[in-house]
């Protein structure tokens, strides 16, 4: 069965159409590719898969929940997590701050009575997963820092830890390299395929950067104009005629 | 070391700097306010000080009442009392907050250090609490429950004031102009509302027995805000002939335009709580004609008694208005002239507070029907007179008085009927002025 | 039918001023992102010279027109747009609704001050207000005509404005898109120059119609408009001005309507008449559906972008540790000591007063400092406490002091009550749904016997024991410092993580599993039950109160005042408590020497006029002006001591960027939902080439 499957999914703004009876799935440990055109609808997918729109119709299923009722926070408890196509940081925090603060999220026991008893700093355990995953993905030695006076790269670094640190069973990543140079995005495909083997999370990557997508999925979806027009393992998506046209484009 | 440093910037922080400043100032202005007897009384000189509210959103004119005993102070004792003058050291503005008033009041007592407090008018006496439990001699215009907080609250008519259960007036008035279908209109504020509630007890209680019937009572009016259209169609269709107000000029006057625009102006006679005031007059006087007024003081006309002359005069000289609140100022400067006079050289607050309790029947000078302070400060007293005025071709004429004699006295206090009772003074020694007497009719 | 006419006809003046206000602040909005508050204050200023020019020196009714509403009304909001506004174009929406809030209450008082005592019965424009005009069976007089055409010309006016000019098409399209306007070259600064004209204009002559309606001329009686004016303007989800006129015009009809067929002496009418305009406005707010479907397309109205922390903070070291411990203890126990024997009674009643605005203020900093929301109706919570706190101390002999602690939590309940509703609001709507409720507990909840007691108040006695001064003074300090500690702990603890991430980016945390909901409840209740427990104090000190001393203006101030001192630490609080006391009896002290004789009582009038010009400063420095003054001294202290050491004046990469983000938020929502970078910080996202889809 599916970890992931939404069937039928349509939304519209307005006049325009951007999901169209969209059907797509993840299976447990997976690694999707998902690309398109701009405009296609990628980010409106990934909105509506986690709550923060509500699609016109169709079902989404998570591990078997129906997840439609769910407002988003329940959903990112379920084992879904998230990075941003332009990017969402907490201004205020340090990268460290950002892991401790959803590693506490993670495990839902802080609560206002305990912060009245002074138990409301991060505890040594926060402490020790921040810092692993801090280390995992490079970034120990800028975590004291502000987030603002990170570069883009590290920005999307930390990004990813937070999403990482919660455990999520699917981890949806929207562009994660976009604005990076090569030896970044390497880098971050490398974590990704670390962090897909040792932990069997499964992924579903929105990419512009073709290079990166070979490298870490091995199913491709296409979408355009709020449809699927392709899905498949990645090399014969590629090779397809439709693909070439709508998105790739053809050889000089 | 920037820690260090940064720590002591720290440590100087505003409270400290500002204790500092305050201990300084503290110390110019003059030791702590005790509750010493003797404050602000020396051999030379006795300190008074006011609070009213000049400015907020309430339309009434409450400051002048500070030119009422102003004016008292220089003309009827210009050297003082037993050698010390009277000097108001602070008149101060509550700006219609309660809470300013609280703090006023305090300020008056422990930093201007004033004997007593002159002169009070404000739609919420707040600080009312506060004078009566430390004892201070408090004079000012009674339209505030609070004058009732203790027996040193001194307000021009007495101290007590219940809106919802006046005595027989406002029916009796309705009764004698012939009104059987009676109504009331107010705002939704509580002093309006209670006045309605008493407007209604009255008509209710005393009117029974000559047949009134209460045909309107509308209280939702918001304050200041003003549509009358509502009430003007039921009073049409109800065929009332008598409706009270319970709102300031402003609110009367819509009503009254209201009236004269559906053609019911000379069915509905009207009766308005406030607006006996020239100034009023000036303003509104084609929408004032016929209206009836009521006064429980000798009306603002010369030819009735001394006292009464004595303050138009006064007003007129230093060109104050002439209106309730200057009229309470002047009754509350003359009340507590009168008590330092018998109290003598020993000025304490204690005797000032002691010799006005015991005075039975005070008529600040011929111009109040009678004040038992014995027992005002916890029921209306032993005397209800009413002065009726109506506004006869532009003026306001006295009406329903006999003779010199303005006014229709009732039982006191707990009337069981509207029927009249004698007037508790001489008629021809209090109404001693040397003027003619007004016109009546 | 005829019924409903002669209702539906009186409300047509009515429905037609709040129109000509809902257009004025929508265009403001659109065309420059300004919420503007001082609309209210703009309309009182034009009654007052209008009042001025007619009543006080007998000018002619169109020399009084021209002068007050011609000419006084643009130039106003020219000055506004120039002087203000324009430079505040990228700041937070909420920055601006605050300086709005600032000249509301500081231009009032300034008139006041020159123009001081009472103005009784305002005249009208009409030259025959009392004239009556038949027609069928209806009748209107001489000013509702005169009201009903001046607003018929100005629609028509600005229908030819927006349809046949090239102004009136830049102005559209600057409603319908800034950045697109932008794009294509228009230059927005004229374009939003004359949106400020346009609804002075639209101001002043509001002001002026509306005026004699009323007893006086009093800005209070303008806040009622302008109430009724952001209904109306919310009904037009602050975008069109069609909409914007036929929601101020429904408004006032059905205002009139309702007194048709209610029953006149009825509790609903009582209750009804006065809180029709706020009752709609919360009705809007929560339900109707061109505010909520601004949320989903993105949300421009985020909450205040969070002011940098505290300087001092991040450069803490070891020494700084030691110290506090040492030191801190001896400073306050001076502090205390002097307080209590060597400040005379009228200044420890005064101080104390500080310190218990200092606890209401608390709950500023817990709500505002933490969460990045405006609430305008903290001082209906304080209400709440002190009432609750009185009736019981009263009514059921309970102990003051447990009185107090009930009045504390009846207040957090009502926080909760008014959080619960009003979830999805944020920024400008989330401070208007509390506006709302400010308004409602003024007029429906407040005169209630069993809770305010309308004008009469309420008597909260003081506890037994601390009777005196001296010893309540001490009940004050303790109290504060436990509501300050809450604060403090709630803050670095998981609550406060929380809402700091929300405050970063409010869906990003509700990815990792954060319940915003709860966040929220908890912090308002939190922030709502230290209002009540300071009001109780507050009740107790004054030992009488009534709904006056908890009315929308206190609100407004203390938002404004906690906001220009500093709203992210304690300090700031206690700074502004202390303020608060202290600038009116300075002033008056002032007033009271020989050279400044002359302002005599009007002196009073300047200290909220300091108050709402502080508010001015909160666009430059939102960390506060008491935190940028400190910083500032912190720095060159630092320099100094480093020159004199020999070294270079360092700065850290950590000192760079909390000094760079001292200078101005370094990121802001935009209109369309962007993130925008601005500043040094170098977190730029770079935009894809065609702009993505939502």
């Amino acid at each position: 069965m599916a970890l992931l499957r939404a069937s039928g999914i349509s939304k519209r703004f307005g006049g325009v159409v951007a999901l169209s009876e969209l059907s797509i799935g993840v299976e447990a440990g997976e690694a999707v590719g998902l690309v398109g055109p701009n405009g296609a609808g990628k980010t409106t997918l990934f909105n509506c898969l986690l709550g923060i729109l509500r699609p016109d119709t169709g079902t989404v299923t998570f591990d078997g929940h129906d997840l439609s009722r769910m407002p988003v926070y329940r959903r990112a408890r379920l084992g879904i997590g998230r990075t941003f196509q332009r990017i969402e940081l907490f201004t205020e925090m340090t990268a460290r701050d950002h892991l401790l603060v959803a590693e506490r999220a993670r495990r839902g026991n802080g609560a206002m009575w305990k912060d009245l008893l002074n138990r409301g700093d991060p505890t040594t355990d926060e402490q020790v997963r921040a810092a692993a995953v801090l280390s995992l993905l490079g970034i120990d030695d800028v975590a004291d820092l502000p987030v603002e006076a990170l570069s883009l790269g590290h920005g999307r670094l930390v990004e990813l830890g937070r999403a990482l640190i919660t455990e999520p069973r699917l981890l949806l990543l929207d562009e994660p390299s976009s604005g990076l140079d090569r030896m970044e995005s390497l880098a971050l495909a490398q974590v990704l395929g670390r962090v897909q083997q040792e932990r069997g999370t499964a992924i579903l990557l929105v990419e512009h950067d073709l290079e990166m997508v070979e490298r870490c999925v091995t199913r491709l979806c296409v979408l355009e104009l709020g449809q699927l027009i392709a899905d498949g393992p990645t090399a014969t998506v590629m090779g397809d005629a439709n693909v070439r046209r709508a998105y790739l484009g053809e050889a000089v | 070391m920037p820690g260090l440093a940064s720590r002591v910037v720290r440590l100087v922080a505003l409270p400290a700097v500002l204790s500092l400043i305050l201990v300084a100032c503290g110390n110019a202005s003059g030791g702590g306010g005790g509750g010493s007897q003797t404050q602000g009384v020396t051999s030379s000189e006795i300190d008074i000080g006011g609070i009213a509210a000049k400015t907020g959103p309430l339309a009434n004119q409450y400051g002048p009442i500070f030119q009422g005993v102003q004016a008292y102070l220089d003309t009827q004792v210009p050297n003082g009392v037993n050698g010390r003058k009277i000097k108001y050291v602070a008149q101060l503005d509550d700006q219609t907050l309660p809470s300013l008033n609280v703090s006023q009041a305090r300020a008056l007592v422990t930093q201007d250090n004033v004997f007593a407090v002159v002169g009070v008018a404000t739609p919420i006496f707040a600080g009312g609490k506060y004078l009566a439990q430390n004892n201070i001699p408090t004079f000012g215009w009674n339209v505030n429950p609070e004058w009732s907080d203790g027996p040193s609250l001194f307000g021009e008519k007495g101290s007590y004031l219940n809106f919802t259960h006046p005595g027989p007036g406002i029916a009796w008035l309705a009764n004698r102009v012939g009104a059987q279908k009676v109504g009331t209109i107010a705002y939704t504020v509580s002093q309006s509302a209670d006045c309605a509630t008493g407007q209604i007890y009255g008509y209710q209680k005393y009117g029974a027995a000559v047949g009134q019937q209460v045909v309107l009572k509308d209280t939702s009016l918001p304050f200041g805000f003003t549509d009358i259209s509502g009430d003007v169609t039921q009073l049409k269709n109800s065929g009332a002939q008598f409706v009270g107000t319970c709102m300031d000029p402003t609110g009367n006057t819509v009503l009254s335009k209201g009236l004269q625009q559906a053609g019911l102006y000379n069915q509905v006679k009207q009766y308005w709580p406030n607006g006996y005031d020239q100034s009023v007059l000036n303003q509104f006087a084609p929408l004032m004609e016929g209206v009836y007024f009521e006064t429980g003081f000798v009306p603002y006309a010369h030819g009735f008694t001394q006292g009464m002359d004595s303050y138009l005069d006064a007003m007129a000289k230093i060109g104050a208005p002439v209106s309730d609140v200057t009229l309470a100022g002047w009754i509350n400067a003359d009340l507590f002239v009168t008590a330092l006079k018998q109290v003598g050289s020993n000025v304490t607050r204690q005797n000032v507070i002691n010799t006005i309790n015991k005075m039975t029947h005070y008529t600040a000078g011929g111009i109040s029907p009678g004040i038992d302070w014995t027992q005002q400060h916890s029921n209306p007293g032993p005397i209800d007179c009413n002065a009726f005025l109506q506004v006869q071709q532009g003026k306001f004429t006295s009406v329903f008085g006999s003779g010199k004699n303005p006014f229709v006295c009732f039982q006191s206090p707990n009337p069981t009927s509207m029927t009249p009772v004698p007037f508790p003074n001489d008629p021809s020694t209090f109404f001693n002025s040397t003027q003619p007497t007004p016109k009546t009719s | 039918m005829t019924h409903f006419l002669s209702f539906a006809i009186p409300g047509i003046p009515y429905g037609f001023v709040y129109a000509l206000v809902a257009v004025g602040l929508v265009l403001t909005y659109k065309t420059s992102g300004v919420f503007n508050m001082a609309f209210a204050a703009q309309a009182y200023v034009s009654a007052a010279i209008y009042y001025g020019a007619v009543s006080q020196h007998h000018l002619s009714k169109w020399v009084g027109f021209v002068l007050a509403v011609v000419v006084a009304g643009p130039a106003l909001g020219y000055v506004l747009d120039r002087l203000l506004f324009r430079h505040m174009r990228t700041a937070p929406t909420v920055v601006k609704l605050i300086t709005g809030l600032g000249l509301l209450i500081g231009i009032p008082s300034i008139v006041q001050f020159f123009w001081p005592g009472q103005h009784q019965n305002p005249p009208s424009l009409s030259p025959k207000p009392n004239a009556v005009y038949h027609f069928g069976s209806y009748h209107i007089d001489g000013n509702q005509l005169v009201v009903i055409v001046a607003v018929l010309v100005v629609m028509a006016g600005l229908g030819v404005l927006f349809r046949f000019t090239a102004l009136g098409l830049k102005m559209r399209a600057v409603v319908e898109s800034p950045r697109m306007v932008e794009l294509a070259g228009i230059n927005a600064d004229r374009v939003s120059s004359f949106a400020w004209m346009l609804s002075g204009f639209l101001a002043a002559l509001a002001g002026v119609l509306l005026a004699p309606y009323y007893a006086n001329i009093d800005a209070t009686n303008f806040i009622a408009l302008l109430v009724a004016a952001i209904a109306a303007a919310v009904f037009a989800g602050l975008a069109s001005l069609p909409l914007a006129l036929a929601g101020g015009l429904f408004l006032g009809i059905f205002q009139q309507v309702l007194t048709g067929y209610l029953p006149l002496n009825s509790i609903w009418a009582t209750a009804l008449r006065p809180s029709f305009p706020f009752i709609v406005l919360v009705l809007l707010l929560l339900f109707w559906p061109l505010v909520r479907r601004r949320r989903e397309a993105g949300d421009p109205l985020a909450g205040v972008d969070p002011p940098p922390p505290a300087l001092a903070a991040s450069l803490r070291g070891a020494t700084l540790d030691r110290l506090t411990t040492i030191i801190f203890p001896i400073f306050i126990v001076a502090y205390i000591g002097i307080t209590l024997f060597l400040v005379p009674t009228h200044w420890l009643f005064l101080l104390t007063q500080g310190i218990v605005y200092a606890t209401i203020f608390l709950s500023i900093t817990a709500l505002t400092g933490m969460s990045g929301q405006i609430s305008l109706c903290q001082a209906s919570f304080a209400g709440l406490g002190a009432f609750t706190a009185g009736q019981l101390a009263t009514e059921f002999n309970i102990n003051v002091i447990v009185a107090l602690l009930i009045g504390g939590a009846v207040a957090a309940a009502a926080g909760a009550l008014v959080a619960i509703p009003t979830l999805r609001l944020r920024g400008l709507y989330l401070a208007l749904a509390t506006l709302a409720f400010a308004l409602l507990a003024s007029n429906l909840l407040f005169p209630q016997s069993w809770l305010g007691n309308g004008d009469t108040g309420v008597n909260v006695p003081r506890p037994p024991g601390f009777n005196g001064n001296r010893a309540f003074f001490l009940l004050a300090m303790a109290v504060f410092a436990v509501c300050a500690v809450v604060v403090i702990l709630v803050r670095k603890g998981t609550v406060g993580r929380y809402l700091s991430a929300m405050r970063g980016s409010q869906v990003a945390a509700e990815t990792i599993g954060i319940n915003p909901a709860r966040a929220k409840i908890t912090i308002f209740a939190l922030s709502a039950g230290i209002a009540g427990v300071g009001g109780a104090m507050f009740g107790s000190l004054q030992g009488t109160t009534s709904g006056g001393d908890y009315n929308v203006f206190f609100s407004i101030l203390w938002i404004v005042l906690v906001l220009t001192t500093g709203v992210r630490t304690v300090e700031g609080a206690v700074n502004a408590g202390i303020a608060l006391v202290l600038v009116p009896e300075l002033l008056s002290d002032l007033g009271g020497t020989s050279v400044f004789s002359f302002l005599g009582n009007r002196v009073t009038a300047l200290s909220f006029f300091l108050f709402g010009i502080g508010a001015l400063t909160y666009a430059k420095h939102p960390e506060g002006a008491v935190e940028f003054n400190k910083r500032r001294s912190l720095l060159w202290i630092a320099a100094w001591l480093d020159r004199r050491a020999g070294r270079e004046p360092t700065a850290g990469v950590a000192d760079a960027a909390t000094l760079a983000r001292g200078q101005a938020p370094a990121l802001e929502l935009s209109g369309d939902g962007q993130a925008v970078a601005d500043g040094p910080a170098p977190v730029v996202p770079e935009r894809s080439p065609h702009p993505g889809g939502p």
